[in-house]
């Protein structure tokens, strides 16, 4: 296999979470919010990859991290072979040329303030016109500049350009305005476009129009996509191969056929279920993964899907905070709730690591751990075999879990998948 | 800078005056158009004041405190000079310091709201901490500070005024800076690796310059006051020079005498500082639609 | 079946400086009790100012004519303290964006008393939050939010929670306006699912205005579908997407890209301004199957096929 286009190499980005001077003092560390935590993939020349996942998987930090708009925390980023995780200011002047993004509302990518024309011309001033060698040279005039202009929205199918040069974004359709932003970029002759959500503001009826423009924009310039969405139909059409991820994970990548045929990830299984259908003759009831997105500050523990997942096993990475959402959950029952006050109220609950704990005070802490024993065995489903032991010291109940399987890739019939179940 | 407005092939100016023309019909639009009318009516006064103030100002020319009427229509001072003519000649002096001062705060409030809005960090905390020690300051005390210090003159009071001002240029463009910086266009700019200069100029300052005009005719309105009430602490400009608020401190223990040396100057001073106010309210209702645009398409919303 | 909210010849006029932009014209709807009619349209088709209309909720520049009959009642001829009467108590609405609609100031426990007391002046705030705990169990969240405020909560609690304020005076009629679309295809699941569940519970009837036709196909009995301020077609949800009538719904249809999608397909053009008085079928320049008649005479609704579907065409 020739060398790759792009390879990730255990790519991590953390945000700091503001924390204000009084909590600092009060300690506790630093939050960290884990955006993107140890993802690894590769693109082949010509190819279009596509990253796919929900809000907040980390899948627009991936794209920011590879254009140089949001640092690196630790990993790799390999252009041809080239280290370009951290370019110096002249090496980010450069991989910009190469690398380019395209954003999901055209709208707000470009200055209202300024013409379409302008806004490529713009790019063309500070970079210098593209020669048929490979290199730049400055323009000479304002003239050479314009006609660049002309000749790449002529390229990308605004026509006749002068008619377009002078408009404000706000005269443009969604459609139009996204090939204003596909030809400032390409002005740079970039080799990847990293797309990111290129489509989702656009209206269904034109939808397809967008996508087989971009498809005929790479087949023209030879260009290697990145494409991100969250739209597992579109990501279907357009991608060679895909990586699902989930909370700064990807947790299946391999072939777009081979995933979409069977999908071996319970994760990509539930986002592929979740995907309603335009037939109503079709419906059927969908078994869909419990509650929401955990908060990437504090990632679930083992694997972060096995909170939701409806296929975990004892080993996927129980902890003490599963516990109280188990509780949190039962409770919503009012009766439930009454029935079983002794051992609440939630809030009074804490988790640290593996454990739960709470302590009772004046109460019997006996009978609430025999309680949560049974409420564990009854209603925890995989999370009940994987309890080391409950027990009480002094006032305190304390849930203690074994500790995870460790987690790591595996190749599962021609595709990688980072799940226990394999 | 000069950059940017030799490459600008899109008036910046010409937008915002075209913005403004579309709505001239508003009630905001009104109140501007006739706050323009009145400044213009008394710049007019001030450049053709030899001709037509009827007589000297500085001379005496009848007996002290005559009541408005005959040939004095607003009478004559405690020293006889004539009102009117010190009126005429007197309003060039505010329109002098507002253009001297609001360029000067200006000048050095637009660049640092841009720098500071456009860096964060540590930078814009040290800017932003002169900039409010200087805000705090209650104005005119300010004002009265360096004039003391560096005495009388149209230029020196006017860099006092100036002084006093830098802080709203720096604090109006740098929140809005701040504010614009995070649009996906400007990421967009830099991703496209244009150098920071031009992502200031071409890309973030059209975006803030309509808070421009606003600032200015406020601050304008807001200067002709400090700077009569230097004239009158007597920090103002030197005697000799016909000024309204000067003439209000030559005449206000008069006023139960002669009311009109005290009176017509202050009802002009009013005057000029409301016109100005329509100006900046009236634009500031107009231009800043301008940036909510995005969110407010009329009609066109789904 | 009875009627809920009936609309008709419901137009809607946004005066701006350049002239009148139609927004809604004359559509003739009926939404039966307990049921869910969906209403699909493209950005600026006018199927969101159709939902607020309904409501009264539209900015001083809106112009109404026609009338909104809602349990016997003009809603247009009422006054505005009828009006807000009304809304909250037996219409009621959530939006896209749940954030925005809710005062981040205020905790999520005030909402509640604020919602239940504008209505009730009397309940005491101890049995306003025992209502609030009864609606959030129902809508599944824990009572514990209830102390947090609207930032600490995540996009599909705070969408829930929109609901069950909705949900305390027991509403006949729900307006959802794009209630999922800032949420991912999971939690969009898991609140239309919700959505369904609660309407038999509260037996209420939902309108269900989304861009997404698949969530129509799964979760609507009938289906209108907007274009350019007007109703394009209506009829029950099966038939209408086995055998789409009107050309601009057939066209939509087959835009949409699925997971079965094999060719791509665009409606050609682009969506028509809705500023100023226009003549003939609002959709003749992009429409396949045009006829010289549709660019000067528009077409009436009429009623088409066996399951009398309205449609709007002069093909039928």
């Amino acid at each position: 296999m020739t060398e790759p286009l792009l390879e990730v190499r255990d790519l991590k980005v953390y945000f700091s979470v503001y924390r204000g001077f009084v909590q600092r003092l009060l300690g506790g560390g630093d939050a960290k919010v884990h955006a993107v935590d140890g993802v690894s993939f590769s693109i082949a020349q010509g190819e279009v990859f596509g990253l796919v996942g929900e809000s907040g998987c980390g899948k627009t930090t991936i794209a920011k991290t590879l254009v140089g708009l949001v640092r690196a925390s630790s990993g790799k980023i390999l252009f041809r072979g080239e280290d370009v995780t951290r370019p110096d200011r002249k090496g980010l002047f450069r991989v910009r040329e190469r690398i380019q993004l395209i954003y999901q509302d055209p709208q707000a990518a470009l200055s209202p303030a300024m013409t379409v024309g302008e806004a490529v011309a713009d790019v063309l001033r500070a970079h210098g016109l593209p020669t048929d060698k490979g290199d730049r040279v400055h323009a000479e005039s304002e003239a050479e500049i314009r006609a660049a202009v002309y000749g790449i929205f002529d390229d990308v199918g605004l026509r006749p350009p002068a008619f377009y040069y002078d408009k404000y974004p706000d005269e443009l359709s969604g459609g139009q305005k996204q090939r204003v932003v596909a030809g400032r970029v390409l002005g740079l002759r970039p080799q990847l476009i990293v797309a990111d959500e290129p489509v989702a503001m656009l209206d269904m009826s034109v939808r397809a129009r967008m996508l087989e423009f971009l498809m005929e924009l790479k087949a023209r310039h030879h260009l290697t996509y990145l494409f991100i969405t969250h739209d597992l139909a579109t990501a279907k059409f357009v991608c060679d191969r895909i990586g699902i991820m989930y909370l700064g994970r990807i947790v299946e990548v391999g072939p777009a056929r081979t995933i979409y045929a069977d999908p071996k990830h319970p994760y990509t299984r539930a986002l592929l279920q979740a995907i309603p259908i335009p037939d109503p003759s079709r419906r059927s009831a969908k078994v869909l993964p419990k509650g929401e997105v955990p908060n990437a500050v504090w990632p679930p523990g083992g694997c972060r899907f096995h909170p939701r997942c409806p296929s975990a096993l004892p080993t996927c990475g129980w902890e003490g905070r599963d516990v109280i959402a188990l509780l949190e959950e039962r409770w919503l029952s009012i009766e439930l709730a009454a029935r079983e006050g002794i051992a609440g109220p939630i809030e009074a609950w804490e988790a640290d690591g593996l454990i739960a704990r709470r302590d009772m005070g004046t109460t019997d802490p006996h009978a609430v751990a025999a309680l949560i024993r049974t409420i564990i065995d009854q209603s925890g489903g995989p999370m009940a075999q994987a309890v080391r032991d409950i027990r009480v010291e002094g006032t305190t109940v304390i849930v203690e879990f074994r500790a995870p399987e460790p987690l790591v890739p595996k190749e599962v019939e021609g595709r990688v998948v980072e799940c226990l179940l394999y | 800078m000069a950059d940017w407005f030799a490459r600008g092939r899109t008036s910046l100016v010409g937008r915002l005056f075209g913005t403004f023309l579309r709505q001239s019909r508003s009630i905001a639009g009104v109140l501007v158009w006739i706050g323009i009318a009145v400044v213009l009516a008394i710049i007019v006064m001030a450049l053709l004041a030899p001709f037509l103030a009827p007589f000297d100002p500085n001379t005496k020319v009848a007996d002290p405190e005559l009541p408005p009427g005959g040939p004095f229509v607003m009478g004559t001072d405690r020293g006889g000079q004539d009102v009117l003519s010190r009126i005429i000649w007197g309003s060039r002096v505010p329109l002098a310091i507002i253009a001297v001062a609001t360029t000067i705060s200006l000048a050095l409030g637009l660049p640092l709201g841009l720098l500071s809005g456009f860096a964060g960090g540590r930078l814009d905390r040290a800017i932003l901490l002169v900039m409010d020690s200087i805000y705090a300051f209650p104005g005119l005390l300010l004002a009265i500070a360096i004039a003391a210090v560096i005495g009388r003159g149209i230029l020196n009071v006017s860099f006092a005024i100036a002084v006093v001002y830098i802080p709203t240029y720096f604090r109006v463009i740098r929140n809005h800076v701040a504010s614009v910086k995070e649009e996906p266009f400007v990421e967009a700019a830099i991703a496209l690796g244009l150098p920071r200069r031009r992502v200031i100029g071409r890309y973030i300052l059209p975006n803030v310059a309509q808070s421009i005009p606003v600032i200015f005719s406020v601050n304008a309105a807001d200067a002709v006051l400090t700077e009569a009430g230097l004239a009158v602490l007597g920090l103002g400009l030197p005697p000799g020079i016909p000024d309204w608020g000067f003439d209000i401190s030559l005449n206000w223990q008069r006023f139960d005498a002669s009311w009109w040396a005290t009176f017509f100057p202050g009802l002009f001073i009013l005057i000029l500082t409301t016109a100005l106010t329509f100006v900046g309210e009236g634009l500031n209702d107009i231009l800043n639609p301008l940036l909510r645009r995005r969110e407010t398409k009329v009609g066109a919303e789904a | 079946m009875t009627a809920v909210l009936e609309l008709e010849h419901l137009s809607v006029t946004y005066e701006t400086t350049q002239g009148g932009v139609h927004a809604v014209q004359d559509v003739d709807l009926t939404i039966a009790s307990g049921s869910i009619m969906g209403l699909v349209g493209e950005s600026g088709c006018g199927k969101s100012t159709l939902g607020r209309a309904i409501l009264r909720l539209l900015p001083d520049n809106a112009d109404m004519q026609g009338s909104v009959r809602f349990a016997g009642r003009d809603l247009l001829s009422l006054s505005a303290k009828q009006v807000r009467d009304l809304r909250g108590r037996n219409l009621a609405m959530i939006f896209q964006d749940p954030m925005t609609r809710l005062n981040p100031l205020m905790r999520i426990r005030d909402h509640f008393i604020e919602t239940i007391r504008a209505h009730d002046p009397e309940v005491r705030p101890e049995d306003a939050l025992e209502r609030a705990k009864k609606v959030l169990a129902d809508v599944r969240v824990p009572s514990d939010r209830l102390g947090m405020y609207p930032h600490e909560l995540s996009g599909g609690m705070r969408q829930r929670i929109m609901i069950a304020l909705c949900l305390l005076f027991n509403p006949a009629l729900l307006i959802a306006d794009e209630p999922t679309t800032a949420l991912d295809v999971i939690l969009e699941a898991q609140i239309l699912q919700l959505l369904q569940s609660i309407m038999h519970e509260y037996d209420m009837a939902v309108l269900l205005i989304t861009h997404n036709l698949g969530l129509v196909a799964e979760f609507a009995d009938r289906v209108a579908v907007m274009y350019a301020g007007r109703i394009a077609e209506e009829g029950a949800t099966v038939p209408l997407f086995r055998e789409p009538r009107h050309p601009y719904t057939q066209g939509l249809l087959r835009s949409v890209i699925d997971l079965e999608t094999t060719k791509l397909y665009s409606v050609p053009g682009e969506p028509p301004s809705l500023l100023g008085d226009s003549i003939g079928c609002p959709f003749f320049p992009r429409c396949e199957k045009r006829m010289s008649v549709c660019e000067t005479v528009f077409p009436e609704i009429r009623l088409v096929g066996e399951d009398r579907r309205k449609v709007a065409c002069h093909l039928y």
